[in-house]
């Protein structure tokens, strides 16, 4: 028995059909050791919602797993049925939402929309659901739950939301906790309250969890292991020590370098864009992709992850494609 | 809902006038003093000074048509199976459309919508006539009973509603299954059958009030047009009218319903006007209350937003 409780190998997602094909992640490995946090962190675009998605196999319809393999508590994911799925979604796997306002049904109370894992998973009567509803509401931080049970979505603040998704997510005691952006709404005070949350249970129950997050402060406060993530690729990973005292690849120089520091005395804050080109690459050879920027072309000669020192992997160019110009 | 519904005063006003026409219609012969037929009219010498079709002005309110019959009571009498017509046909569309949509989903055909949006394009009219025809040439050869051809003819009717409205439901519930809080339920490990019972059909329903009105007024219209192609509900038959010197053959409707009185007066446009236009303005009265009460019901799913 493998100490990893998530195994994502060689992963491969596209979206669309014959000449619309998108691949919105390539060659995605990554994996998540049991009671650790890992962090995928990458900027808008960059896939991390989608390779989430295809851990629960909920892609949207024209998305798929074209290749690699998923693997979860030594079983492989992408040959499982649906049933098999259904079983495991919630229950062992379950995900927080980037988006707690869409994510509730505005027409449903959201005491009954918390229970609804709980109906499928746990051998549990219609009128015990409730007072298990209520002690979830106080573990996420209510002080009121029978008040809050009867609540619609939109009788609650942004924060109030994102706790209830929380509050779902962990109902059923998931081994692994799927967190994709679970702050980004909220503004800072909440953010800390959220995350400790989801840190809370995570030391409680012995659980895993993958923070998709494109904010480094939250990956040096709460993550174990890093994957930084570019373009539907993996461009650098390794442990979280690692990774701040020495980035090597410029785009998590670029991310790193966004944190305001105290002492830093430059006039406006540094963006991603200000570390592009300035590396022209690692031993000889240079950082994949070229550029940082979805928007402008990224260069898409064959690369691969090469180990720059144990467990610190950087993407480079493969040698043999591109030489270093000056 | 409905009490909130009840609270809108334009959908109360609606409501109101169909329901008492509806009842109007049942109960009339025994509340008013029924005298359905003047054929003449005599003036104080037992002279006849005048022969049916009376204007409003002779006879009020309404007129009658040609054989002398009051209109207000044609259209009291034809109410009932108009709008209950229209009802049971309404239902059926939805019933229908829904069941295909729920349960047809899978095979996203792009085939099928693309035929749909062609029939579109086609007036319903016209579309129901081809169907009617062909089955009122096989009435008249071998007759089929006034009911069977009612239930054909509704069938019929109901039959060209429901593809569009299986496109319109396709394309509501796809809408709602890719919001985010469907992935989210089933990210929780919800079943299908669960997730469209509790969050695809309630969602559905508030707009499945309006779609039903909706298509009452398309059902009404329709009706409405079959009766000037003198296509009536029930079946018609042909009788000689006129004087002795000047015999012409009419189509009567046997059913009394609107459409029909419209239809079998057709050629009297121009001679006797109030023949169409009294159950022509029934029509817009009831299309009108519907509209109302559509009003009603976006207003009370507004507030209920907010
Ligand atoms: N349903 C879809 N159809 C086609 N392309 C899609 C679909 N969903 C996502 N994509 C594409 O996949 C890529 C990755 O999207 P994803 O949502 O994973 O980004 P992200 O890293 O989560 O970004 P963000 O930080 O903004 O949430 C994007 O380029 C997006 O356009
Ligand atoms: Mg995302």
């Amino acid at each position: 028995m493998s100490n990893r409780l998530l195994e994502i190998n060689n992963l491969n997602i596209a979206f669309g059909s014959g000449k619309n094909v998108f691949n919105a992640v390539t060659d995605l490995s990554l994996s998540v050791s049991k009671g650790q946090t890992a962090a995928l962190i990458g900027e808008s675009g960059s896939g991390k919602s989608v390779t989430s998605l295809s851990v629960l196999k909920i892609l949207p319809a024209n998305g798929r797993a074209e290749s690699g393999s998923i693997r979860f508590d030594d079983k492989e994911i992408l040959q499982m049925t649906e049933k098999e799925m259904q079983k495991i979604r919630g229950n062992e796997i379950s995900m927080i939402f980037q988006d707690a306002i869409a994510s509730l049904n505005p027409a449903m109370k959201v005491g009954i929309q918390i229970t609804e894992g709980l109906k499928y998973h746990k051998q549990i009567a219609k009128s015990e659901l409730r007072t298990v509803a209520l002690s979830l509401l106080e573990q996420v931080g209510f002080h009121n739950p029978a008040h809050i049970f009867d609540q619609y979505p939109s009788q609650l603040s942004g924060g109030m939301k994102q706790r209830i998704l929380i509050a779902m997510a962990i109902s059923c005691r998931p081994k692994l906790i799927i967190a994709d952006e679970p702050t980004t709404a909220l503004d800072v005070t909440i953010q800390r309250q959220v995350l400790d949350l989801i840190a809370d249970y995570k030391i409680r129950e012995d659980a895993s969890v993958l923070m998709i997050t494109h904010d480094f402060g939250v990956v040096a406060e709460y993550a174990d292991w890093v994957y930084v993530m570019f373009g539907g690729r993996i461009v650098e990973s390794g442990d979280v020590f690692t990774i701040f005292n020495n980035p090597i690849h410029p785009y998590t120089k670029g991310l790193i370098g966004c944190i305001p520091s105290m002492e830093s005395d430059s006039e406006r804050l540094k963006s991603v864009y200000d570390y592009s080109f300035e590396e022209a690459g690692y031993k000889g050879r240079k950082f994949a992709p070229e550029t940082y920027s979805m928007e402008s072309k990224v260069y898409h000669a064959p690369s691969s992850l090469i180990e720059v020192e144990p467990g610190h992997y950087v993407r480079l160019f493969d040698e043999n494609e591109v030489t270093i110009v000056g | 809902m409905i009490v909130r519904l009840l609270k809108q005063p334009q959908f109360l006003i609606g409501f109101l006038f169909i329901v008492s026409l509806i009842l109007l219609s049942f109960i009339y012969p025994s509340i008013m003093d029924v005298q359905k037929e003047s054929k003449f009219l005599y003036d104080e010498n037992e002279v006849i000074v005048g022969v049916a079709p009376f204007s409003p002005k002779d006879m009020p309110p309404f007129g009658t048509d040609m054989n002398g019959k009051h209109l207000l009571y044609l259209v009291l009498e034809g109410a009932k199976y108009t709008i209950l017509i229209t009802l049971v046909i309404t239902f059926l569309r939805i019933f229908f459309a829904l069941f295909f949509s729920l349960f047809h989903r899978k095979s996203k055909s792009t085939f099928f919508d693309d035929i749909v949006q062609a029939t579109l394009y086609i007036p319903t009219a016209i579309l129901a006539y081809m169907f009617m025809v062909p089955l009122f040439v096989k009435d008249a050869t071998e007759p089929m009973g006034m009911m069977t051809l009612i239930v054909v003819q509704c069938l019929i009717l109901v039959g060209i509603g429901v593809p569009p409205l299986v496109s319109t439901f396709s394309e509501e519930i796809r809408s709602i299954l890719a919001k985010d809080y469907i992935v989210s339920t089933f990210s929780l490990g919800s079943k299908k059958p669960y997730v469209y019972y509790k969050h695809v059909l309630p969602e559905l329903s508030s707009k499945l009030l309006l779609l039903f009105a909706q298509q009452a007024i398309q059902t009404l219209i329709l009706l409405a047009h079959l009766g000037v192609l003198a296509v009536f509900i029930g079946g018609s038959k042909t009788v000689m009218m006129g004087d002795i010197f000047n015999l012409t053959p009419a189509t009567i409707s046997l059913s009394g319903e609107w459409a029909g009185i419209i239809g079998q007066s057709y050629q009297k446009l121009l001679t006797a006007p109030w023949i169409i236009l009294v159950p022509l303005s029934f029509f817009a009265f009831t299309i009108f209350s519907i509209n109302l009460m559509i009003q009603g019901i976006q207003n009370s799913l507004e507030s209920n937003k907010s």
